[in-house]
């Protein structure tokens, strides 16, 4: 984990917990991590555990309870658009604008003139190959499409840090895969830091430099586990038994979790 | 959110509209002889319901409604069904019906009461036409949501046609068809008062307009607040039914 | 396709026209395409004239309500516990049946335009602001987190995203509402008014002038249709999206 670069994003000791007053749940519990500049990070935890908060936290958009995000070193309240760049499961464009307007319309909130932004965005539409759909519309294009529009639009801005959330969850499995290749394709084109989250321990593992497992509510994080898998990734390296075992590692981790467990109906994960 | 907060405000809000309306009244903010103030309005209702003529145009009002929603929303309802299974004959007609609601059918009581007049039946015939096609159009689409696919398993099993009608059709129909019921006959209330009001010697509509002509105010509130209140009461029933029916449905509004 | 349309157009016009020639329908209750026309040459000043009021009470009226339906729904809208109150008592007071409240706005305004109008924003501002409320509603919360992760200010994630992505609901409610104040219009006018389309309507009904009823009921038709193009505009200028979202 530590190799001398920069931190990006930092989080430490962060708690979110909801209804103070009647029943507290409690959703995060004592979260710190760091994640170096340039790198993939993954997140990956069990449905329900808070992974959706914690992003939403990192982003300002949801205060924390206690604890801090540092961003640069500074700490993060608000939402930071010139730093942080958030991608959902949904890609989220907006239906009546082109695609080129989509992926201009972060800039021109933020107030980046005409030119300069047609110029960005065709850029980066470039960079996911999509450049001949820039006149068409959201609902022309398929899913792994739109979500390669919203990585576009994610990186225009040229944010520190893109935080993503389980953004191939809604895709087919070939798709995701593409997609994945997609993604780091881009990343190592741009060098841009990723902070990933998904549910799907192959994806987590398949993607990142190091894996952060979480556990069940209230989250934890239980682990941080280095892939250690050399790159460029190609799928064939799903099938080593390098990858298997540190898979199994993360397992592991989420499995211990639940059988510390005592409530039912959260076996069977 | 607490649903008795909610409803606590809603109580509040209208106690504040009368609240400004009596401390209105009082300061002398308006004027009497155009809005008279709460107690006297209330009084006018309470001589109203006493009195016999008020209830004998009530009671024909009613009638006429009631009539009108008797004979139009079976028909409509087996015209929908009808034009919801078959398909050709939907493809046809519905653009008719749809065609029909989308004039204002109110514009054409003068050219009806230049044709057939306006008698007790006419009126009837009136009010039907309001009930007849959102009825219809309600019981077409709610046959449409009926899932074939569960249609075609219970057929599979044997089941006869009219356990299927039961268990299936009425259930997934119930709360469009309750819909299209509860339009009916807001827009069938509107069509006899509005029937009333343009050419009829007796009926609330008639009273209605000869107290506003006479500016009998406090009747005149009195009366349209009562009409007001009781359509309310109607169409807050009606959509309790239609939630009550509709429980199976994946609750997305609850109004 | 447009040429069977209209010989099926003269088709229908011949075949109303013989139903009156040859007699088949009294003169009281059907008026022929010929007998129509006369009355429009005999009295064309007197509907142009009564067209000019009623189109101009229907545009004061369409834009009050879509003004205030709008603003009401929007507000209403962006907080959830304002459309949980606010909601239920739009929704029932809807269904109250306000032609029985024209005779108190006859008490109250006059029988001249202002009452009419009044009755016609009253009439269309509910479907409006409900529907818009609704449609605001209805939007999902990620592009709220969008639009504020993005840094958008309160304000341009209500102008910029929200109330595009509720405009099929709200154009939904349009429609509904513009209908509403036509009728309104034209209805309170045939009960009580001293111009206007519907007026002119009701008094050729009062002395049997068949022919000037049909005409003057075209006339209101036309007016709906008028405005119903209006609208279509402005659906396909602002929902264009969604039309074709439906189809693929």
């Amino acid at each position: 984990m530590t190799s001398g670069r920069p931190v990006v994003i930092e989080t430490r000791a962060l708690r979110k917990v909801y209804g103070i007053d009647r029943a507290p749940i409690v959703a995060l519990q004592d979260i710190s991590f760091a994640v170096e500049e340039g790198s993939f990070v993954s997140l990956v935890g069990p449905s329900g555990c808070g992974k959706s908060t914690l992003l939403q936290i990192m982003a300002g958009l949801v205060p924390s309870t206690s604890g801090e995000v540092l961003v640069d070193g500074v700490a993060v309240r608000q939402p930071a658009p010139e730093k942080i760049s958030l991608m959902f499961q949904d890609a989220t464009l907006l239906p009546w604008k082109r695609i080129s307007e989509n992926i201009e319309f972060p800039l021109e909130i933020r107030g980046m003139d005409r030119d300069e932004r047609r110029h960005r965005a065709a850029a980066m539409l470039a960079l996911v190959g999509l450049s001949e759909f820039a006149e068409r519309y959201p609902h022309e294009l398929s899913g792994g499409m739109r979500q390669r529009v919203s990585i576009a639009r994610a990186l225009a801005p040229d944010p520190r840090i893109l935080l993503m959330d389980e953004p191939f969850g809604a895709l087919d499995e070939q798709t995701r895969i593409k997609m994945g290749y997609e993604l780091l394709r881009v990343w190592e084109k741009t060098g841009k830091t990723i902070f990933f989250i998904t549910h799907s321990l192959t994806e987590a593992l398949f993607l990142a430099d190091t894996v952060l497992v979480m556990s069940h509510r209230p989250g934890r994080i239980v682990g941080t586990i280095d892939a250690g898998l050399p790159r460029p990734r190609t799928y064939e390296i799903i099938g080593t038994p390098e990858f298997g075992a540190t898979r199994n590692r993360i397992w592991s981790l989420i499995s211990q979790d639940d059988r510390d467990l005592s409530s039912e109906g959260m076996a069977g994960l | 959110m607490k649903k008795s907060l909610i409803l606590a405000c809603q109580i509040a809000f209208v106690a504040l509209v009368i609240g400004l309306w009596s401390l209105g009244s009082w300061i002398g903010a308006f004027d009497p002889s155009i809005l008279p103030p709460p107690a006297k309005v209330a009084m006018a209702l309470q001589a109203l319901l006493r009195n016999s003529d008020f209830l004998g145009d009530s009671l024909d009002t009613i009638t006429r409604v009631i009539v009108a929603f008797a004979i139009g929303a079976p028909i409509a309802l087996a015209a929908g069904v009808v034009m919801g299974e078959n398909i050709s004959v939907g493809r046809s007609l519905s653009p008719v019906f749809n065609l029909v609601l989308s004039v204002p059918q109110s514009i054409f009581l003068p050219l009806f009461v230049l044709i057939f007049g306006l008698g007790f039946t006419e009126k009837v015939i009136f009010g039907i036409t309001h009930v007849f096609f959102v009825v219809a159009v309600n019981a077409m689409a709610a046959v449409r949501q009926v899932p074939h696919g569960q249609v075609m398993l219970a057929r599979s099993f044997g089941a006869s046609r009219f356990r299927i009608y039961r268990s299936i059709y009425l259930p997934a129909m119930a709360p469009q068809v309750v819909t299209g019921l509860r339009l009916g006959i807001i827009f069938d209330i509107i069509g006899i008062l509005l029937a009333e009001m343009y050419a009829s010697r007796s009926g609330l509509g008639v009273l209605l307009l000869r107290w506003g002509e006479s500016y009998a105010v406090d009747k005149l509130m009195a009366a349209t607040v009562l009409i007001s209140v009781a359509t309310i009461v109607i169409n807050e029933s009606m959509r309790t039914w239609e939630v009550h029916v509709g429980r199976w449905r994946e609750a997305v509004e609850s109004r | 396709m447009t040429f069977r349309r209209w010989l099926a157009i003269l088709i229908v016009l011949g075949l109303w026209e013989s139903v009156r020639r040859f007699n088949l329908v009294g003169p009281l209750l059907l008026a022929s395409p010929t007998e129509i026309g006369e009355a429009f040459v005999k009295s064309w000043f007197d509907y142009v004239v009564a067209l000019r009021l009623t189109a101009t009470e229907i545009a004061i009226a369409l834009a009050f309500a879509w003004t205030l339906g709008i603003a009401v729904g929007t507000i209403a809208g962006l907080r959830p516990f304002l459309s949980a109150t606010a909601g239920p008592i739009l929704s029932s007071l809807f269904a109250v049946p306000l032609i029985s409240w024209y005779p108190l706005f006859m008490v109250w305004f006059g029988i001249g335009i202002t009452s009419k109008i009044t009755y016609a924003i009253v009439s269309g501002f509910f479907p409006i602001a409900i529907n818009t409320m609704n449609g605001i509603r209805a939007v999902d919360h990620q592009y709220l987190l969008l639009g504020r992760a993005i840094g958008c200010s309160r304000r341009q994630v209500i102008v910029r995203i929200l109330l595009p992505m509720a405009m099929p609901s709200i154009v939904s409610g349009l429609r509904i509402g513009t209908a509403l104040v036509v009728i309104g219009v034209i209805v309170a006018e045939m009960l009580a008014s001293l111009g206007g389309i519907g007026y002119l309507i009701s008094y050729y009904r009062s002395i049997y002038a068949t022919a000037h009823v049909y005409l003057g009921i075209l006339c209101a038709l036309g007016c709906a249709l008028v405005v119903n193009w209006g609208l279509s505009y402005v659906e396909r200028r602002f929902t264009h999206w969604r039309v074709v979202q439906i189809e693929g």
